[in-house]
């Protein structure tokens, strides 16, 4: 399965320019830790709720602080026509909860999540138990679904 | 196993009528994303990370807003003489990673556990069942079952 099939198209950003207390706002109304920072549909970083408390917050700095200021601006991402598999490897060796997607011409498509990851999983798996309980079941897709 | 033999005694705590960016430092210098909030020895709460950015931050408030204002007051704890295996169940549910520990006879804070220290201890079978969920969806420590 590709990035493409399980990201989540409606992606919020912020920009560098913004406060962080608007990026914290996003990132509790989405009930999300991180969120891409994107000038235009140009990704140029990430900032998480612990950037805001240690870059920020525990250097004595206010809400009206410039998300530039303490967003990571090394970028990890992925393409939307890379493998699930691969992603969910990369995951696991970076401790990195969310993605952005990109599409080949680096401009930002999506984000995609271990939730979102888990959950299209999860549904291979029904599909695989569908087939073991109906053992003779001639609609069994779960072979081709791998 | 018993929690008092893998958890942190060492453990930074912050007052209530702190700063949120005292939290915070302490939180950068320790690499951890909670710490518990303590009046004397007595546990009052948990502040994280995510407390500062959402609760304080995101409300336009700045680095010198009270700890007591943005902590969770009914935090989670355990006691020095749980089983492992059980707080590893109960860090599981709740998806925290640090528990503060408590003595059972005189309900004072006296140390930390993480999943880390879980996962140090000699039974790291422990460990595993709190990650399993989210890190090994198809392990068989895989609760994705229980928890819906």
């Amino acid at each position: 399965m590709r990035v493409s099939e399980c990201m989540t198209r409606d992606v919020q950003v912020v920009n560098p320019d913004e406060p962080i207390s608007k990026a914290a706002q996003f990132m509790l109304e989405a009930d999300a830790g991180s969120m891409p920072v994107g000038d235009g549909d140009r990704l140029v970083g990430m900032i998480t709720d612990r950037d805001i408390a240690v870059r920020a917050v525990a250097r004595g700095r206010g809400p009206d602080t410039a998300v530039r200021d303490v967003m990571t601006d090394e970028l990890l991402y992925v393409f939307e026509d890379q493998s699930i598999d691969e992603v969910a490897a990369n995951m696991g060796d970076s401790q990195v909860r969310r993605f952005p997607v990109v599409n080949r011409e680096k401009r930002l498509v999506g984000i995609v999540s271990l939730g979102d990851i888990c959950r299209s999983e999860e549904e291979a798996a029904t599909r695989a138990l569908e087939g073991v309980s109906e053992p003779g079941g001639k609609h069994d897709q779960s072979m081709e679904q791998r | 196993m018993r929690v008092s033999e893998c958890m942190t005694r060492d453990v930074q705590v912050v007052r209530p009528d702190q700063p949120i960016s005292k939290a915070a430092q302490f939180m950068l210098k320790s690499d951890a994303g909670s710490m518990p909030v303590c009046d004397g020895d007595r546990l009052v709460g948990m502040i994280t990370d995510r407390d500062i950015a959402v609760r304080a931050v995101a409300e336009g408030r700045g680095p010198d807003t009270p700890v007591s204002e943005t902590m969770t007051e009914e935090c989670l704890f355990c006691f020095d003489d749980d089983e492992i295996e059980e707080v590893a169940m109960k860090m599981s549910d709740a998806q925290v990673r640090r528990f503060p520990v408590i003595s059972r006879g005189d309900k004072r804070l006296i140390g930390i556990i993480s999943l880390g220290d879980l996962s140090r201890s000699e039974q790291s079978e422990a460990a595993s069942v709190a990650l399993g969920g989210i890190t090994d969806p198809g392990g068989r420590h895989d609760q994705s079952t229980e928890a819906r």
